[in-house]
């Protein structure tokens, strides 16, 4: 399991410098010089190959750090959460705050085991409470959305 | 200066008044993730219309230093370090707190801080003005050498597996790479958003990669854990085991007091970078490294002193020349001018009562914050009696919420999902995440400096040696890099040894 | 009798407030939080402008007004974030001098059509620093340097195309010189520049005199020229480009406070009356002195105009010192 972990993670970093790299080709120089906005991608691109390699190379000699073991056992929740932050920051500006947060509290608090009493206290309590603070209180622009004309 | 004419200065029941409010309300701006000590003393600018010269400064001064402090509460409790600097030991602090000593934890930052913060002021009295001619003789050059020191921290802040360490270093800069680049403006891995165009900020970078990645583990591996609370220590209990920790710790909490106000002061460093050194070489020459990362007071001891001193070094620029070292210290500029106050040389013997004010509310306010900070404490850590329920939820929302604060904009809560993933990934993978964290903080600030110092010399490499400062600096910097990379290249292909035991 | 003085008196009162306001009432006023976009960070010129009216526009109409600093982009993001707002009066913004020149650039599509100006904030001329061991006397002395040697002086202040490295390359280039006689080392803004030029990386840079005014004060930096055509009242010493150079060259940035585009003129004529109720007052005079600035004010039908004027005469520069896209 280690091993194919690090070949995962190597092959990886990897890609990730080849795309780098290859993005990096349009970029403009500038005059006089021999390079330009591509020098530090470039440079980078090297290093996460390198590291790559690095780790490939631990795995195959068999020095690689054990870990604890965070295979995830439970996909739903996982990919739920995922979707609760895209929803939310899709919807946000919608349906503004309090109906996004609330929305994001019935589905996280359940996620998280908590029983109906309490999601449903937490979904209409905590958008109020949270919204005092950070817009009334800090003065950050939460969004009203759906509920510009309740404004305040 | 007289110590007498500094304490004189503050005591005045308004000015402690004054005082006292602002740790209040830098503490509780400080600990809302995503709101930093710039966004608190900017709300605090209207405000201070209504003060006078002195009060307003103590307001200002006051405010910094807590927010600053603070920021290590959401770090320890949510793993949602409040800025940068304090993302320098926030896996220690978060697995202390997890392991049932949160208070025991925060307090030591809380003291060490507040140490820290004094042997700042004490600094900025004696030697502001050869302080700030110090900073002020800093070209890019410098500044680019400096930055690629810090960068080496990297390697002190990781795991045991140094590909692994290279590999976040190397994530982390190439997050950094994102935006517009200095040269020529020229447009890099945005995708076309215009929202990019200024790089990924750090919070919400911070906050993806430790919280929401935490967060995205703690959904992903089954459920037992989900509803368990937290166990808090009594805070007597962790009073005791504070004091005694920097007691024990004292010569510590003194290297990275005087070493945080120093490159405070430094422009292109700041509290971050201050608090990064501080706590990699507190790792370097501890007795015991391997404990780091993993819940160590240590190294909280030593970037906690070091952060809040390197708020103090920042005023040294300001005060003396009228150069902002960072954006508190501008705004408190702006305010010194409304009221009458040019900072310069001469605003030591022009304004002395106001200058002596400043280091008197400097003092004051790292004392009084003993009492705010504490209370702080108190109250943040019985969020850790809160179900698991409940309080996962309230972390992903404050994340959301702290995103948006800081850009005013949904494009952060997608960083903050992109990076949320990314960290998630990088655990998985068994690479650190501290490494990421100093390459998005620093990235930038190298590869500014490189291309102007090489737009000035026309490429022409050499010339980063030419400045006396620059050169000494250079050379420290590539004998460091060059003794870490041979160590490197030897534990990669050198004789295989058990893991563990490979840590000097 | 009574009802015809009356209509005489409105009718002068109508005929007084001019063409631009027509028949509005203008006494539109908000009745929930507003949000006040600066494209510029926390702790600049911009900022600390925007940041006061906003406190004082807070106390008149007694609803928050939050600033929030939508930096990036060299001022793409923030500005298009004040064009596209819903232009109900609960959006406005610092709309800064370089709405007209991130187009001309390629940095952007957006112009000044696509806003609504509402009232001028703050002029900020651009000067000439230099350090204080500096070879350099006068500015006839860096420029004859400059035409003789081109290429051998470096000059920062902003970014690349950013409005302070056009008034270095427009005065150079209305000098008759090579828009990069002194060559532009970019900065992420006027404070990074005079740290650059006070250690000596750089031989010039040309911020708003505004920004380097306690340095010049100290005696750290000497100030050779100001790009205006009558004097800092704090600074009254400094030269005039507009006397001392033969092309006569200034150049100016501006601050306004200004709406989305297509805001209904009731509520930009209201905005517009209550700033400039706001400029008048004691505290607002006791602000601006504070910087070195001098309080400004313009009906928006003449900001509109100097705007328009502006975009002109900047596309011109840009074109000229071939940053044009």
């Amino acid at each position: 399991m280690n091993i194919n972990r690090d070949v995962v993670t190597g092959a990886a970093l990897i890609a990730l410098a080849i795309a780098m790299a290859w993005n990096a080709r349009g970029f403009p120089r500038i005059p006089v010089m021999a390079y330009g906005p591509d020098l530090f991608p470039n440079i980078i691109a090297t290093g996460l190959v390198l590291s790559g390699l690095g780790i490939l190379l631990e795995a195959r000699r068999g020095t690689a750090p054990e870990q604890e073991d965070t295979r995830p056992t439970a996909w739903i929740p996982f990919v739920t959460l995922i979707g609760i932050v895209a929803a939310f920051t899709i919807i946000l500006p919608w349906l503004g705050f309090h109906l996004s947060a609330a929305l994001a509290f019935v589905v996280a608090a359940r996620l998280f085991g908590g029983g109906w009493p309490v999601t449903i206290g937490l979904a209409v309590v905590a958008p109020f409470a949270l919204h005092y603070v950070f817009y009334s209180i800090l003065r950050v622009a939460l969004p009203w959305g759906v509920l510009t004309p309740l404004a305040w | 200066m007289d110590l007498m004419a500094i304490l004189s200065a503050v005591a005045d029941p308004l000015i402690i008044t004054t005082v006292l409010a602002c740790t209040l309300y830098g503490a509780l701006v400080g600990a809302m993730p995503g709101l930093t000590a710039t966004m608190a003393v900017a709300l605090l600018v209207p405000f201070t219309y209504f003060m006078d010269p002195v009060q307003a400064v103590a307001a200002i001064v006051a405010t910094t230093t807590t927010a600053i402090f603070a920021g290590d509460i959401s770090g320890a409790l949510l793993k949602m370090p409040g800025t940068p600097a304090s993302a320098a030991y926030v896996e220690d602090s978060y697995a202390l707190a997890q392991n049932g000593q949160p208070r025991t934890t925060l307090f030591v930052s809380l003291f060490a801080s507040v140490v820290g913060g004094v042997i700042g002021v004490l600094m900025l009295s004696l030697a502001s003005p050869q302080l700030a001619r110090l900073a002020t003789s800093f070209s890019s050059d410098e500044a680019f050498w400096l930055a690629t020191l810090g960068l080496s921290c990297a390697v002190f802040v990781g795991g045991s597996s140094v590909p692994r360490n290279f590999a976040s270093l190397f994530i982390g800069l190439a997050v950094a790479t994102v935006g517009i680049d200095v040269a020529v403006g020229h447009p890099r891995y945005t995708f076309g958003l215009d929202e990019l165009y200024d790089g990924i900020s750090f919070i919400p970078a911070m906050i993806g990669l430790f919280a929401l990645s935490e967060l995205l583990r703690n959904a992903a591996t089954g459920t037992e854990t989900r509803l368990g609370r937290l166990t808090v220590e009594p805070i007597a209990q962790a009073l005791r085991n504070a004091a005694a920790e920097i007691r024990r710790r004292w010569a510590s909490v003194l290297r990275s007091g005087t070493g945080g106000t120093v490159i405070g002061a430094l422009p292109g460093a700041g509290a971050d970078v201050a608090a990064w050194i501080s706590y990699a070489l507190s790792r370097r020459f501890s007795r015991t490294p391997e404990k780091f990362g993993k819940g160590h007071l240590e190294g909280i001891v030593d970037g906690g002193a070091a952060n809040n001193a390197a708020v103090a070094g920042a005023w040294t620029p300001a005060l003396v020349f009228g150069i902002p070292g960072d954006s508190v210290t501008a705004i408190a500029i702006g305010v010194l001018l409304m009221k009458g106050l040019t900072p310069g040389p001469d605003i030591f013997t022009s304004d002395a009562t106001l200058v002596y004010t400043l280091f008197g509310a400097f003092l004051l306010a790292n004392v009084l914050m003993v009492i705010t900070g504490g209370l702080a404490i108190a109250m943040a850590t019985q969020l850790l009696r809160v179900p698991r329920s409940v309080l996962m939820p309230l972390v992903l929302m404050l994340s959301m919420i702290g995103g948006y604060a800081i850009m005013g904009s949904t494009m952060a809560i997608w960083i903050i999902l992109v990076l949320g993933v990314v960290g998630y990934a990088m655990a998985r993978a068994g690479i650190p995440l501290a490494p990421a964290i100093l390459g998005i903080v620093l990235g930038q600030v190298v590869e500014d400096n490189f291309m102007v110092s090489m737009m000035k010399a026309q490429g022409d490499i050499t010339q980063f040696f030419e400045r006396d400062a620059a050169a000494v600096l250079g050379v420290i910097t590539l004998v460091v890099w060059g003794v870490l990379l041979l160590r490197a290249v030897l534990d990669m292909f050198g004789p295989r040894r058990a893991r563990g035991r490979k840590e000097t | 009798m009574k009802t015809v003085t009356k209509a005489i008196a409105v009718t002068a009162l109508v005929a007084g407030a001019g063409t631009a306001v027509q028949a509005q009432s203008c006494d539109w006023q908000p009745d929930r939080a507003v949000t006040y976009i600066v494209p510029w960070g926390a702790g600049g010129g911009t900022d600390a402008n925007s940041r006061m009216l906003a406190s004082m526009l807070e106390q008149k109409w007694d609803v928050p007004f939050n600033v929030v600093n939508r930096t990036g982009g060299n001022g793409v993001t923030g500005h298009s974030a004040i064009a596209r707002a819903d232009p109900d009066g609960y959006t406005v913004g610092a709309v800064t001098v370089e709405i007209n020149t991130m187009h001309w650039v390629g940095l952007t599509d957006l112009t000044m059509d696509d806003i609504t100006p509402i009232a001028l904030v703050d002029i900020v001329p651009a000067s000439v620093l230099v350090g204080k061991d500096s070879p350099f006397e006068t500015l006839e002395g860096l420029l004859d340097h400059a035409r003789e040697n081109p290429g051998d002086l470096t000059g920062s202040g902003t970014s690349l195309g950013g409005i302070w490295h056009l008034a270095l390359a427009g005065m150079l280039n209305a000098e008759g010189m090579a828009p990069d006689a002194i060559r532009w080392i970019p900065s992420q803004g006027a404070a990074p520049a005079m740290q650059e030029l006070l250690a000596g990386g750089v031989d010039v840079a040309t911020p708003a005199l505004s920004e380097g005014k306690s340095l010049v004060e100290a005696g750290e930096l000497r100030a050779l020229a100001y790009m205006h055509d009558s004097p800092m009242a704090a600074l009254p010493d400094v030269p005039l480009t507009a006397n001392a150079l033969d092309s006569g060259w200034t150049l100016a940035a501006y601050i306004t406070i200004s709406g989305p585009g297509d805001m209904p003129e009731e509520i930009a004529c209201s905005y517009e009356k209550a700033v400039a109720e706001i400029v008048q007052t004691d505290e607002w005079a006791e602000f601006k002195a504070s910087r070195g600035a001098e309080v400004v004010s313009m009906p928006s039908a003449e900001l509109v105009d100097y705007m328009k004027a502006s975009d002109a005469a900047l596309g011109d520069t840009i074109k000229a010192v071939g940053l044009a896209k």
